[in-house]
């Protein structure tokens, strides 16, 4: 059955070698009939794609270890759904993985009733992506490759197991989910290119592609929020994020889509940034391969990558040839992306969201150069440095409150032109809520600046939505007689994106008063404590209680500590934790389970580091702030994306705003965002 | 001769009474916390980890500790020393941040200037699309009297 699954990639890497040219000849020689062949072609290519696939789950769940893959990333003992998951343990599963979503997204590309005649430009484009992935599964990491050579035997029966790390149901929809999200961003950047192509310069793409921006912008969204959530309660150091190569990797698309998704609405309303927005998506597709070809190279460390690999020369030479296509084409074509349009004013909307743009790419800058200056030292100077934590967060704690800031003011702004008055009715009440919630922190005790700063700027952006929701609630409920929470649910659903986008906004806003005091309000302490005595940290006082071993399933053993919590003033129970050392019979190191007591304040938030056999245990306990805020702050996120997505009356395009005596204002929509 | 005899006799002893005593605090400091702030400033190099020393659990975590215990709490150096030590004997890679010093302004400052240059190259542009939008409407003479436009912006800010 191998043999089958190995020759469905075969296959498939000439259907979709064959799709690319008949896609061509098809449109050069406006041969319906060969288009129709290449979508075919694309469908067969995502069928292939899912037999494949089916076989090697076949393989992982039955477990088959006489193929390498299932050998070397599950054991005859892994539970049924970390078998599935392994899946996307390794690097040809996940490649495999890759290559069924883009399969079958460019399907649906394939046929689309939306914009017929860019379609077949664009699923060659995703057709092209796909041969890649073919040819790298069929001739560098083939994931039904036999196992060969010499192995000891019982291992052999057994399986190498799965990194324990990978075991814990974070690690099982983090990559899914940021996947989704990698693959969903190449969408957009093929029909920015056929754009360019076919030197169409309306924007015809963006309004076809919109949907499947917001949601691969979703996905990778999600995807560094579980990834988040996986180091947090796997890694065991108290942290969620640690600027770490990889997560850096995920980071850097995710904002340049972030400030394509708002620019674009610049070129839906005004006609302008076309070069721009083509050159964001690009930028943006390109880093979702540059972030492959870092956890796939080996040529930064991190906890996250696959290891040393000689895919990483694969997917940079890819990269480049991309990079430098999609940048001649935009050059060469670049004449016909002329600006329709130009500002009336300093001070608008669109003028804010190019600062916007600006600190986002300007954060994306930051967070590339960081984490290739240990290359670019050793290349420079032949000096190995390393940039981490420390740097990351010195440089991006001014940009995001900046960018943050921006957030809160580029709702509000008019369109074309701010006058005092617009700036004074609109931001008069938020700043002075601002300033009172500094005010009122700074005497509570809070002395830090860029904690001040920060709740300040969240305050701002809170009072600044909310303000402009209960007036526009008020005024349905005046006008048109609805009862308050009616006019407010009509409200949000008149006008989708833009109320989507306010909340996705009041989402991020409770993300940053979670970053901020997670970060500067943190307590923590290290300590050998015998049974039956106590510690103190914060409000809490914990009692060590007990320290044994116990069999878990699937051959684990964990060794385990039971620590009462109580209140550490007035001494009430508050509960229990239970932190653990798993070991796992295929691995020498065992994982960490760290014991969590989570409430809205604050995590307690312990590990057990090491004990002795007289019961004498050492403990890392953290006293984590507010972090509960950046899983709802998540959570209000995607309920944001959803609403600006749902389909349907409300969702529209707002008001193109036009200046010439010759222009006329259209509004094909009801939203203004 | 006899009197040094007897003193080094002497101080052999004494050094053999309070071997003990040096034992038991070498014990004290080998298990002693090391302060979050040092470790979150160090990555742990032994063995090709390459994880930040407060987030790494390994044993090669556990060696570069020991080292950092021996300097802190043994020998008393304090942060920027054990950091002194630390880079003399496994370079610049030790630390979490590079040093802000000569090439390594590249990364520090580089967000910034180029931040700032996007900036000035945005105003640049603002000023030219705004001269020409203003040239435009001198050109093409609005219209509107000012009441009619303010009114108009009125009801425009009605669907903002």
């Amino acid at each position: 059955m191998a043999e089958v699954g190995y020759f469905s990639i075969i296959l498939a890497l000439v259907l979709s070698l064959y799709g690319i040219v008949a896609f061509i000849i098809g449109i050069r020689k406006k041969n319906l009939v060969l288009v129709e062949s290449a979508k075919g072609a694309t469908l067969a290519v995502a069928f292939l794609s899912s037999v494949a696939c089916l076989i090697l789950v076949y393989f992982l769940m039955s477990g088959d270890f006489s193929i390498k893959y299932v050998y070397d990333y599950t054991s005859s003992d892994l539970s049924a759904f970390y078998r599935f998951s392994a899946w996307w343990a390794g690097n040809a599963g996940s490649l495999l993985l890759w290559l069924f979503l883009l399969a079958w997204y460019s399907v649906v590309v394939a046929y689309s009733r939306k914009g017929k005649l860019m379609a077949p430009y664009a699923t060659g484009i995703l057709l092209f992506n796909s041969a890649f992935f073919l040819f790298v599964l069929a001739f560098i990491a083939n994931p039904f490759e036999r196992v060969s050579g010499w192995f000891p035997g019982a291992i052999v029966s057994a399986g190498a197991g799965m990194n324990p790390m990978l075991q814990n149901p974070g690690m099982v929809i983090h990559p899914v989910t940021t996947y989704l999200g990698y693959v969903g961003f190449a969408i957009p950047f093929a029909y920015a290119m056929t754009a360019l192509i076919t030197k169409n310069a309306g924007d015809d793409w963006i309004k076809i592609t919109r949907r499947w921006t917001i949601v691969a912008w979703l996905f990778l969204s999600l995807g560094n929020l579980f990834g988040a959530q996986w180091a947090y309660m796997e890694l065991g150091w108290g942290g969620y994020w640690g600027w770490d190569p990889v997560e850096n990797a995920s980071f850097l698309p995710w904002l340049t889509g972030t400030a394509f998704l708002h620019s674009v609405m610049i070129q839906e309303r005004k006609d302008m940034l076309k070069v721009w927005n083509v050159t964001l998506i690009t930028t943006t597709y390109v880093l979702t391969l540059f972030g492959t070809f870092l956890v796939r190279s080996g040529i930064l460390t991190s906890v996250h990558a696959f290891g040393d690999n000689s895919l990483g020369r694969y997917f940079l030479v890819f990269t480049a040839a991309m990079l430098a296509g999609a940048l001649i084409l935009i050059v060469e074509r670049s004449n016909f992306l002329t600006q329709g349009r130009s500002f009336e004013a300093f001070l608008s909307k669109e003028s804010s969201f190019l600062m916007n743009n600006l600190v986002l790419v300007g954060l994306a800058f930051a967070v590339f150069l960081g984490t290739t200056f240990p290359l670019i030292s050793e290349a420079v100077r032949g000096v190995k440095v390393s940039v981490g934590a420390p740097f990351f967060n010195t440089v991006a704690a001014p940009l995001g409150l900046v960018l943050f800031l921006l957030m809160g003011i580029c709702p509000l702004i008019a369109w074309r032109k701010a006058t005092g008055k617009n700036l004074r009715d609109n931001f008069m009440l938020p700043a002075v809520l601002a300033v009172v919630v500094i005010l009122i922190l700074a005497l509570s005790g809070i002395r830090k600046p860029y904690a001040l700063l920060g709740f300040g700027i969240a305050a701002f952006n809170v009072s600044a939505i909310l303000r402009e929701v209960i007036q526009g609630t008020r005024v349905r409920h005046k006008l048109a007689g609805e009862s308050y929470p009616m006019a407010l649910i009509k409200l949000l659903m008149r006008n989708r994106r833009r109320h989507g986008g306010y909340i996705i906004h009041l989402g991020m806003v409770l993300m940053l008063i979670s970053i901020i005091g997670s970060n500067t309000y943190d307590l923590d302490i290290t300590k050998s404590l015998k049974l039956g005595e106590t510690i103190e940290i914060g409000s809490y006082k914990l009692s060590y209680d007990n320290l044994a071993e116990k069999d878990l399933s699937n051959s684990r053993v964990a060794v385990y500590a039971d620590l009462s919590v109580y209140d550490r003033v007035s001494g009430r129970v508050l509960g229990g934790v239970e932190p653990q050392k798993v070991f796992y019979p295929t691995t020498d190191e065992p994982a960490t389970e760290v014991g969590l007591r989570s409430t809205l304040k604050e995590d307690l938030y312990v590990v057990l580091a090491d004990w002795q056999k007289d019961g004498t245990a050492t403990f890392k306990i953290y006293v984590n702030p507010l972090v509960s805020w950046l899983w709802i702050g998540g959570y209000v996120l995607i309920f944001g994306t959803i609403i600006a997505l749902w389909p349907g009356r409300g969702n529209q395009t707002g008001a193109r705003y036009l200046n010439r005596k010759s222009d006329v204002v259209q509004d094909d929509g009801e939203g203004v965002a | 001769m006899k009197e040094t005899r007897r003193l080094s006799v002497i101080l052999v002893l004494l050094a053999l009474l309070f071997l003990p005593i040096t034992a038991l605090g070498s014990e004290e400091w080998q298990t002693r916390p090391i302060p979050s702030e040092v470790e979150s400033g160090v990555i742990c190099v032994l063995d090709g980890c390459m994880m930040n020393l407060a987030a790494c659990q390994t044993s090669a975590g556990e060696k570069l500790r020991g080292i950092i215990r021996e300097k802190m709490f043994k020998e008393g150096l304090n942060k920027d020393q054990t950091y002194a030590y630390l880079v003399a004997v496994y370079g610049d890679k030790v630390l979490a941040a590079p040093p802000k010093k000569g090439f390594n302004w590249v990364v520090w400052l580089g967000p910034f200037v180029a931040t700032i240059g996007g900036g000035a190259f945005i105003y640049l542009g603002l000023e030219k699309w705004v001269g020409v939008s203003l040239r435009d409407e001198e050109e093409e003479a609005d219209p509107l009297e000012p009441d009619a436009a303010r009114r108009l912006d009125e009801e425009l800010k009605k669907y903002l």
